[in-house]
């Protein structure tokens, strides 16, 4: 009987200064799982490390002691306990793989519906797994938890939309361009919150950048971190009709980019499409600039409007995505159940069935029977094995136990029905 | 007397439609069931290939376009095989949503017409290249309309601000450009079937008569034609790109629907 150990922290228990100092770098997890698994006896493995949590995925056969596991964590990154046990959470049985489920879906994430962190699990599986730190149990939890994670991912709204302002600008670039190789970026003012857009904007491989402030020194400085040209800000008009992208945040208390301005740049644009982004408050550009023809004018509000939209969508989307995890908690654990008293039934029906079949020789060794006869006799004392044995082999499958098989039915049907323990499945301390 | 299709044609043409008419009720519905709307489109195709091979061997000649039955189930299925093709190349998925209604009228419409006015078209250079081009060039513009539609949605919804923009619109850029190749390879094919449909008119003793000009086939086409030329006169002219091309396009092909329901429904 395999027991299952989930210890860790993450985003909502520990600060980010703890956090950092229990992770686990990629190159320390392949001796990190070595060592635990020194320490505990050989058990399966897995450490999940990523900004938002650091959590230690253990099974073996018999119970594993919280306290060597929070040892292995100080020893190994050399800290004093009381720095991170407090943050520590401790999970056993059933509610570790609703955890892994719910973690691998993006339910436990702090942006919820991120993809990354699938990844991060299917990483940290392939990892152990190399490493042979994984076995009966963990193996088919994490393969069912990256499966549940893409389903969840797939057949809900629960990542559904962009949860920043620079990324939902991104993605709506993405749906008025085709390629951004021939296009030109002209970033006017070179506040905080345009610096976040273009880095986003980075990813786009944008042909031209153009950064144009009243402060050419400024301009310069953040056209050179992203690989840009620094222009006046008189050159705006010229720039104006270049651009196919242009980010705006000025601070300045007027619009500068007015219909009556840009009416006037059309023609010279040859009305070419524009994707304006302003994030100016007071705004930038004047409202009904997004109402020309091929203009397309988004302000902070519409993008922080679309953000909002999306959080709600996949707020609703979570009932949908728990449905999901929960149903195959279950059928992960009806499994596991099947699989570990599988065989347990199997001898127990065929002690039986020996037993009955001995006696049907011997008390039928002196009759004349025919063939049908027989056969009706041995039918009829295969169904009194069937009887008998069908509420005890039950209340077996209906295990209350909340992460597998309940131990005590098990010994008490090897102990009474004289059956061979299973070895390779049980806990040594649970062996008769 | 020309060679109506049979009923098994019939059904075969009429099966293959309400396949196509499946594949759009799923393709509007969850994105999951993407798959399983392409797969009822191809189902679709096969059934009306089915009906073409079998129109062929009731006849007894492989010839195409021999008559309006095969001519409409030709525009049809290559209208639905170009359908298939963007939906399996993801680049514009969803303009299904407007080529599958299309290939459905079509495919209704060569039902309609082969069995009530079934008519032969004639073999010779002329006649030959007039009914050619004048069939394959729609499906160009059959594409055109389609994702002039498409960007006409694409525009609104980002105009509205839209949450969740479908990656699968594709992007105005790609959707603009696929109009106006689709509009250049279409209107290629129109002028020679124009040029071809002239000629004959001017040079035999057609069915048109004297007046063959003030027929609403040619004032249909010719309309069309002018739309089409107004699309490609874009680059010189840039105030006519983005919405007005789609426009434009969509107007296009809805003149030359009419031109082909004209051109069936004349005694």
């Amino acid at each position: 009987m395999q027991r299952l150990l989930l210890i860790g922290l993450n985003h909502t228990t520990a600060p980010l200064e703890v956090r950092e100092k229990l992770a686990f770098a990629p190159q320390q997890t392949l001796f990190a799982l070595a060592e635990l698994q020194k320490r505990l006896d050989h058990c399966e493995a897995v450490i999940l490390s990523t900004c938002n949590r650091v959590e230690l995925y253990l099974a073996g056969p018999a119970h594993i002691d919280r306290n060597r596991v929070v040892q292995f964590l100080a020893d190994f990154h050399d800290l004093p306990e009381h720095i991170f046990a407090p943050h520590l959470y401790e999970l056993r049985g059933r509610v570790v793989i609703e955890h892994l489920l719910s973690v691998a879906s993006s339910l436990d994430s702090m942006v919820l519906g991120e993809t990354q962190i699938l990844g991060q699990v299917r990483q940290a599986y392939e990892t152990s797994r190399s490493a042979n730190a994984t076995g009966s149990l963990l193996n088919p939890l994490f393969q069912r938890a990256v499966s549940v994670g893409r389903e969840v991912l797939t057949h809900t709204q629960l990542a559904e939309g962009r949860v920043s302002v620079a990324s939902v600008a991104a993605d709506y670039a993405r749906r008025i361009f085709d390629r951004f190789d021939d296009k030109t970026v002209l970033c006017v003012g070179t506040g905080k919150m345009t610096q976040l857009v273009l880095q986003n904007f980075i990813s786009l491989s944008a042909g031209k950048l153009v950064v144009c402030s009243r402060v050419q020194e400024r301009a310069d400085e953040i056209a050179r971190k992203f690989g840009g040209r620094g222009v006046a800000f008189s050159e705006i008009e010229q720039q104006l009709v270049a651009s196919d992208i242009v980010i705006t945040s000025t601070g300045a208390p007027h619009p500068i980019i007015t219909r009556k301005r840009f009416e006037g740049l059309l023609k010279q644009r040859r009305y070419r499409p524009i994707f304006i982004i302003d994030i100016a408050v007071p705004r930038d550009v004047e409202a009904s600039v997004g109402d020309l023809e091929n203009v397309y004018l988004y302000n902070l509000d519409d993008l922080q409007e679309v953000v909002g939209k999306t959080l709600s969508l996949r707020s609703e989307a979570v009932e949908q995505a728990q449905v999901i995890v929960s149903r195959h908690v279950d059928a992960f654990l009806q499994w596991h159940r099947q699989r570990e008293i599988g065989p347990l039934i199997d001898a127990l029906y065929k002690r039986y069935n020996e037993i009955a079949r001995a006696e049907l020789e011997r008390a039928t060794a002196r009759m004349e029977l025919d063939s049908a006869q027989r056969q009706q006799l041995e039918e009829a004392v295969h169904r009194m094995v069937q009887k008998m044995l069908h509420d005890p082999v039950s209340r077996l499958r209906e295990s209350p136990e909340p992460h597998g098989v309940n131990t005590a039915y098990v010994h008490a049907i090897e102990q009474l029905f004289k059956l061979d323990p299973q070895p390779t499945e049980r806990a040594p301390d649970e062996q008769t | 007397m020309a060679d109506a299709p049979t009923n098994s044609q019939l059904i075969l043409c009429l099966a293959g439609a309400a396949w196509f008419l499946a594949s759009v009720i799923l393709s509007i519905g969850k994105p999951t069931l993407r798959a399983v709307s392409t797969l009822a489109s191809f189902f679709g195709l096969v059934l009306g290939f089915a009906a073409l091979i079998s129109h062929a061997v009731t006849r007894g000649s492989w010839v195409p376009l021999e008559d309006n039955f095969e001519a409409l189930l030709w525009l049809a299925l290559l209208t639905g095989c170009v359908s298939i093709y963007l939906q399996l190349r993801k680049t514009v998925g969803r303009v299904d949503w407007v080529l599958s209604p299309i290939v459905i009228l079509l495919l209704v419409s060569a039902a309609v017409f082969g069995k009530t006015m079934p008519r032969n078209y004639s073999h010779g250079l002329w006649m030959g290249t007039h009914i050619a081009s004048v069939f394959i060039g729609p499906i160009a513009f059959a594409l055109a309309a389609a994702s002039g539609v498409m960007y006409l949605l694409l525009t609104k919804r980002l105009r509205n601000k839209h949450t969740v923009v479908d990656a699968r619109f594709g992007s105005l850029e790609r959707l603009e450009r696929i109009t106006y190749t689709a509009v250049t390879i279409g209107f290629a094919l129109l002028t020679i079937g124009l040029i071809t449909g002239i000629a004959r008119a001017v040079s035999a003793d057609t069915r048109l008569g004297q007046n063959w000009f003030w027929q609403p086939k040619v004032l249909l086409a010719t309309a069309a034609y002018v739309l089409y030329a107004l699309v490609l006169h874009s680059p010189i002219n840039p105030a006519f790109r983005g919405r007005r091309t789609a426009i434009l396009s969509i107007a296009g092909f809805i003149l030359l629907l009419g031109t082909i329901g004209v051109v069936q429904g004349m005694k």
